[in-house]
């Protein structure tokens, strides 16, 4: 995934930790190309026609036509600037805190809608229609607690998984009490220091019993340890010695 | 000539217009996009496409000029 380090919408917390951002499917994007390269046809002919029949024109004709041709592609080329950006940055982000939904409709109408993860009531997914099925996008539809209307995700891939996975978030976040979920950094952080503990330890351990094999007592005991046990392979064990095996 | 010239001062106007749409865009794609995604891509792509363009079409215009 991308890097997500910056801030993605202005309300978002310090520690607060993205886990999801949806954007809706390519699919959905698509009529935008089409359209783009269906205005290109006349461009084509009318370039066609100033090569083959330019010269029988007259010079403010053949600039005319030059200087339309220019600005049907500069609109054109506009007009896919302002389908990209109303698709590129509408997006829906989950977070271990909340749902935010933000709708980006051309270049003047942005909207952030938000929604607490303990609202979340259910979450229900369809796919619907011949193309998504075989794309594989559809609607999430998120029921939320109280008055406020259900929050929707439109046209997003994989609807199925991304409802598992919000009301995966969702459970974690009231098995915590509502506050903030562990996001797997924190997980791997506790793991590291456990592990750098237990590798103390496992030193310490190591430390004392080379102490204990290099003491001359140590060496007495295993000494006479490993003269029972060959006594006790012959059967010579001596009176009163205690075996330690 | 003085045709020419009209036709010429309303591409320039065209071209205004378009510089001041653009910039909307771009700044929309710049302020919102995020780190690593297609946004900073798109804004090269386009300014690429559109200076090409208007250039060759200024040259075009010269051209037929002189």
């Amino acid at each position: 995934m991308k890097n997500l380090e910056d801030k993605l919408f202005p309300s978002q917390e310090k520690e607060e930790k993205v886990f999801l951002l949806i954007r809706k499917h390519w699919f959905n994007y698509v009529p935008f190309v089409l359209i783009g390269l269906f205005m290109l046809i006349p461009v084509a002919l009318a370039a066609y026609y100033l090569i083959f029949y330019g010269q029988s024109l007259g010079l403010e004709v053949r600039l005319t036509i030059i200087m339309l041709v220019s600005a049907y592609l500069l609109t054109t080329l506009g007009l896919q600037l302002y389908g990209f950006v109303s698709y590129y940055l509408d997006v829906y982000i989950v977070t271990d805190r909340r749902i935010v939904d933000i709708e980006q409709a051309g270049f003047f109408h942005r909207q952030i809608s938000e929604l607490h993860l303990r609202q979340v009531q259910d979450v229900n997914a369809k796919i619907n229609g011949i193309f998504p099925t075989l794309l594989h996008y559809g609607d999430v539809i998120i029921q939320t607690a109280g008055e406020r209307e259900n929050f929707q995700f439109f046209s997003i891939p994989n609807p199925y998984l991304i409802s598992k996975r919000i009301i995966n978030l969702h459970e974690h976040h009231l098995e915590n009490g509502g506050e903030q979920t562990p996001c797997d950094n924190t997980k791997y952080e506790q793991i590291e220091e456990e592990a750098k503990n237990l590798l103390k330890k496992n030193k310490f351990i190591d430390k004392v019993r080379g102490q204990v094999f290099e003491s001359e007592e140590s060496k007495k005991i295993f000494g006479e340890l490993s003269k029972n046990k060959e006594n006790l392979k012959t059967g010579e064990l001596k009176e009163g010695t205690e075996v330690i095996l | 000539m003085n045709t020419i010239l009209i036709i010429i001062s309303i591409y320039l106007c065209f071209i205004a217009a378009y510089l001041i749409f653009s910039i909307a865009g771009i700044y929309h794609l710049w302020r919102f996009g995020y780190s690593g995604d297609l946004s900073k891509l798109a804004i090269l792509a386009y300014s690429i496409f559109s200076i090409a363009i208007i250039v060759s079409t200024l040259s075009l215009v010269f051209l037929n000029l002189v």
